[in-house]
């Protein structure tokens, strides 16, 4: 029983804490310094991470929750009780609402990112001054939603850090 | 620890793909707010670590290296204070490989030789650090 909680935790926190990371990372340091980098730096650069970034993203949001789940399941036996009735259950629903919450904003925010990448990539040239201003449109939404998307998954690592504690 | 993963894994190899212009206005916007970002994380997650050693009902520095929970924790400090200077070093070739590409002074020999330490302690922090936090999460049940 023990081995196997233990084994879950690492599954559930090692891409947590990744996924975390690298939310805030992104969205408070490089996604920043991009837009003070400018054009021709930052399209050139977005392009080049965006699929890689989306993989890491995606991955390791998806095994945390995932195995968060399983982990749930496996220390609380019924779960549902203890989910609606303790306060331990209020901050880990809590905390996988903002989870998921967070991660539909995080891939959002990704989509406008490719939107700008997209058009960066279509590129023969100077960009036009529709094109630029579309793609100055798509980073500052992109930079935003990740703000509010890392913010989100910050709240829910509190909700769960604390939920064995109140 | 993402932010770790993220620039040693992802970002960094993604910027020397690209063009040498490219790689210099990058680190000139970036180097120095990532640098920044990943030593304050780093220091506070050491200094809150630490005081909850200390303040954990039942466990205390002197319990470290003795028992599963002990020596999970002490093998997790460890690593994670290597970590921090292996950050530390990743980022001091950081510097110089900006200064090299502002100044054009570097050879390419000397260029290469930044990126190579840059992206060699880049890996080795991001694993410690995955060892640190797989250590520290894993205490409890050893």
């Amino acid at each position: 029983m023990d081995a196997e909680i233990a084994v879950l935790r690492i599954l559930h926190i090692l891409p947590g804490a990744t996924w975390v990371g690298a939310a805030l990372f992104l969205a408070f340091v490089l996604q920043p310094g991009l837009k003070k980098a400018g054009p021709p730096h930052a399209p050139a650069l977005m392009a080049h991470i965006l699929k890689p970034l989306m993989i890491v993203m995606h991955g390791s949001a998806l095994l945390t929750i995932v195995f968060g789940v399983v982990m749930a399941f496996r220390v609380r036996d019924p779960l549902f009780d203890y989910l609606w009735s303790t306060d331990w259950g209020t901050m880990i629903w809590l905390g996988f609402l903002l989870s998921v919450v967070g991660y539909a904003i995080g891939m959002n925010a990704g989509f406008t990112n490719k939107k700008m990448a997209d058009i960066g990539a279509s590129l023969q040239g100077p960009p036009s001054p529709e094109q630029a201003a579309d793609m100055a449109r798509y980073r500052d939404r992109a930079i935003l939603l990740a703000k509010i998307a890392s913010i989100f998954v910050l709240v829910a690592v509190a909700c769960m850090a604390l939920a064995q504690h109140v | 620890m993402g932010a770790a993963i993220y620039l040693a894994v992802l970002l960094e190899p993604k910027i020397r793909s690209t063009s040498v212009e490219l790689e210099g206005g990058l680190l000139n916007r970036t180097s120095k707010l990532n640098s920044l970002w990943i030593t304050s994380a780093a220091a506070v997650t050491i200094g809150t670590g630490m005081a909850l050693v200390s303040m954990t009902p039942g466990r205390s520095f002197s319990d470290l290296g003795s028992g599963g929970w002990g020596t999970m924790i002490l093998i997790g400090i460890i690593a994670t204070v290597i970590a921090f200077f292996v950050s530390g070093g990743a980022g001091a070739f950081t510097a110089k490989l900006r200064r090299g590409l502002e100044s054009g002074d570097a050879s390419e020999e000397q260029l290469a030789s930044y990126r190579r330490g840059l992206s060699m302690l880049g890996y080795l922090n991001a694993a410690l650090v995955i060892v640190a936090v797989a250590t520290m999460a894993s205490a409890r049940y050893a």
